[in-house]
């Protein structure tokens, strides 16, 4: 079953429409007066987004080489018919979305996802900021039942490209809502901005890629609130622009807590657990940060 | 992304160097220089419970050290923004003619820089010292 035609690689081909509209963004912000930009951030922004494009050369073939095995032992015969694109597109961004949230939930994920929330400025630059050890830390699992269904793996590959071109841009302030059925359906700028905040009532909500009923499905939906202007960045801010720091913090934070770690529950707590779990209960996770917001602040759900 | 072919490489640097130039010509290179009201709100957004009884506040604004009823948090600036730690297990604490560093372990900011008249820099590296 060889593709009929080579699949391009969406990223590669909108890579100067990225340039384009970062460029846009940048002029549109500073004429509104907007301070959405920061040099030493946007620089940051974009090495992650260069060294996610190089380790992606270099250590992708590991994604590739599972997804091809699996493949290997499908179920059906599905192949390159129009109605199979039309089908993945839905079933790989549901898978996105399990991904996506996963990477919120469990700490080994999180440490992979963190650097792409890590940035205190919301613009197009920061949907460029992107992981270095996703692959180490096998995020790409998710996506392997898709090829056992029997989608192509360069299908796949492909759709996850489109998926990535698509969040592009969504990654802005200067967008504010669109006509409310799009709203209803697609994601958004508006509902990725709740996603990239830290205000208790928008962590760890909004985890879609390009349709935003996986979390209304899901109960992870929360809407954009005028009252409430989001804050960006991660609870316990990293203030560093350095790549290095920046990819690996989380990282070097858990293999510190697994040094002081005393039983295997408190090893397999800091590596599954959620963010901010602590045996002593020293910390907190989204959870605990909502439930508590929403104690002492009124509306703060 | 063909690994062979220059211009994949060469259209995202060329890319890269562009959107730096127009982020440093709209006034990217602004620093946020910390005041009292900052640090007092960004303590109350980040570290919520802590009340800050007294501040050193570093003579350029770049960090803010806060004493509160169970330890110590520092507000620094992070280029036009602004993030809190709170600290504990410190190393080595050293001052100097009014500069006062304090070594925190912590990877991310392994070590923060104060600016202070020397007497007052003194009496916060006294009680940092407990």
């Amino acid at each position: 079953m060889a593709e009929p035609w080579p699949l391009p690689d969406p990223v590669a081909l909108a890579i100067p429409a990225f340039i384009l509209l970062l460029l846009l963004e940048i002029a549109v912000a500073r004429w509104r007066g907007h301070d959405a930009y920061e040099l030493r951030d946007a620089a940051a922004s974009l090495t992650m987004g260069l060294g996610n494009l190089a380790l992606k050369i270099l250590l992708g073939g590991v994604a590739v080489a599972a997804t091809v095995a699996v493949h290997q032992h499908r179920l059906f015969d599905i192949g390159y018919a129009w109605w199979a694109f039309a089908l993945l597109l839905p079933l790989e961004d549901l898978a996105y979305y399990w991904f996506h949230r996963l990477s919120h939930e469990h700490r080994v994920w999180w440490a992979a996802h963190v650097n792409h929330h890590s940035s205190q400025h919301y613009n197009l630059s920061t949907a460029l900021r992107q992981t270095w050890t996703g692959t180490v830390a096998m995020t790409w699992i998710v996506w392997l039942p898709l090829a056992w269904l029997g989608f192509p793996p360069a299908m796949i590959a492909f759709q996850q490209g489109i998926s990535l071109v698509y969040q592009f841009w969504i990654h802005t302030e200067q967008v504010g809502r669109l006509p409310r059925w799009i709203e209803a359906v697609m994601n958004t700028p508006s509902h990725h901005r709740v996603h990239h905040a830290t205000n208790p009532r928008y962590l760890d909500r909004n985890y879609a890629g390009i349709f935003i009923v996986w979390d209304k499905l899901f109960g992870t939906f929360v809407p954009e609130d005028d009252a409430e202007p989001c804050r960006y960045g991660i609870v316990r801010n990293i203030g560093s622009f350095n790549p290095i720091r920046i990819a690996l913090h989380e990282w070097v934070a858990i293999a510190a807590d697994l040094a002081r770690a005393r039983t295997w529950r408190e090893r397999l707590g800091y590596v599954l657990g959620p963010p901010g779990w602590s045996p002593d209960g020293s910390r907190q996770t989204s959870k605990q940060i909502r439930a508590q917001a929403s104690r002492t602040i009124p509306g703060g759900r | 992304m063909n690994p062979t072919d220059p211009l994949s490489f060469l259209v995202p640097l060329v890319g890269i160097a562009l959107v730096l130039l127009a982020v440093a010509a709209a006034g990217g290179r602004r620093r946020l220089k910390l005041d009292e009201g900052m640090a007092i709100r960004r303590l109350a957004e980040d570290l919520p419970g802590f009340i800050p009884q007294a501040m050193l506040i570093d003579r350029n604004g770049d960090v803010v050290l806060a004493l509160g009823a169970d330890g110590f948090a520092v507000v620094f600036a992070a280029g036009a923004r602004a993030a809190v730690r709170r600290l504990g297990g410190l190393g080595r604490i050293d001052v100097e003619d009014g500069r006062l560093t304090l070594a925190t372990g912590d990877f991310t900011h392994p070590r923060f820089v104060f600016t202070a008249d020397p007497d007052t820099a003194a009496r916060w590296a006294q009680a940092l010292r407990g």
